[in-house]
């Protein structure tokens, strides 16, 4: 599932929480909309950030639990076949 | 008929799928494309018969068609978000980037014209599933891309 689009319910662990004490101090739950995710983490715009598209990275090793609404979708599309034009 | 766009489109490359290729090859040869010399020159070079080229070229029109279909639903999917949104807010253009597999929105703003880039993934599973969370990603990401970021949160504020 990529996550990347959708607003997301973060359960902090304790090294999440004091990453983002600054920003988001005593938070347990942190919901926030993922821009993109990668190796690293998920970039995450919170309105609790300055600017509209500044972004924050939450760590995969920084929160226990993602919360999100869901709904199958349709199964992954076939490889594309021939030379590209 | 279906009313023309009131966008740009640009597909300039794209790959035929496997049911495009199986579709172009059942066809029979009196239904291929013609070739041109120059064509005829190239499928020489590549020791390919003309039929096994103008199958190849129709496998090009094919794929050429299906992403030109989609860069039209995509635009209309956009323009019902931007519609949504304050007067000033149009969509301008549709571009395939065929190197980066993405999606390139021009989109006209009331203060400037701004380019949001979408990925191919987010695309097609918003216009395949049609669900609406995957809609709902797929109107989150532009509103991002113009900086819209409170209309994504407004319902939590």
């Amino acid at each position: 599932m990529n996550l990347a689009g959708s607003t997301v319910s973060f359960h902090l662990l304790p090294q999440g929480r004091e990453a983002l004490q600054g920003i988001v101090p005593g938070k347990d739950v942190l919901e926030g909309f993922v821009v993109q995710e990668d190796h690293l983490g998920v970039w995450l715009s919170l309105p609790e950030l300055k600017s509209p598209k500044e972004v924050v990275l939450l760590k995969w090793e920084q929160f226990s639990t993602a919360i999100l609404e869901y709904e199958p979708k349709a199964p992954a599309q076939r490889s594309p076949v021939g030379f590209g034009h | 008929m279906q009313d023309a766009p009131k966008f740009e489109i640009h597909v300039p490359g794209f790959y035929g799928s496997v049911d495009e290729a199986r579709q172009a090859k059942g066809m029979p040869v009196s239904e291929l494309p013609p070739i041109s010399e120059e064509e005829h020159a190239i499928a020489r070079k590549f020791e390919m018969s003309d039929e096994d080229y103008r199958r190849e070229k129709l496998v090009e029109i094919f794929g050429r068609q299906r992403m030109e279909a989609r860069a039209i639903a995509l635009g209309k999917q956009v323009e019902e978000i931007l519609s949504a949104l304050e007067p000033g807010y149009r969509l301008a253009s549709v571009t395939w980037n065929f190197d980066t597999s993405s999606w390139r929105l021009g989109i006209e703003t009331p203060q400037e014209k701004q380019n949001v880039v979408l990925s191919w993934e987010l695309v097609a599973d918003a216009m395949d599933s049609q669900t609406r969370s995957e809609l709902q990603r797929l109107r989150n990401m532009v509103l991002f891309g113009l900086g819209r970021r409170d209309l994504i949160f407004e319902k939590r504020q």
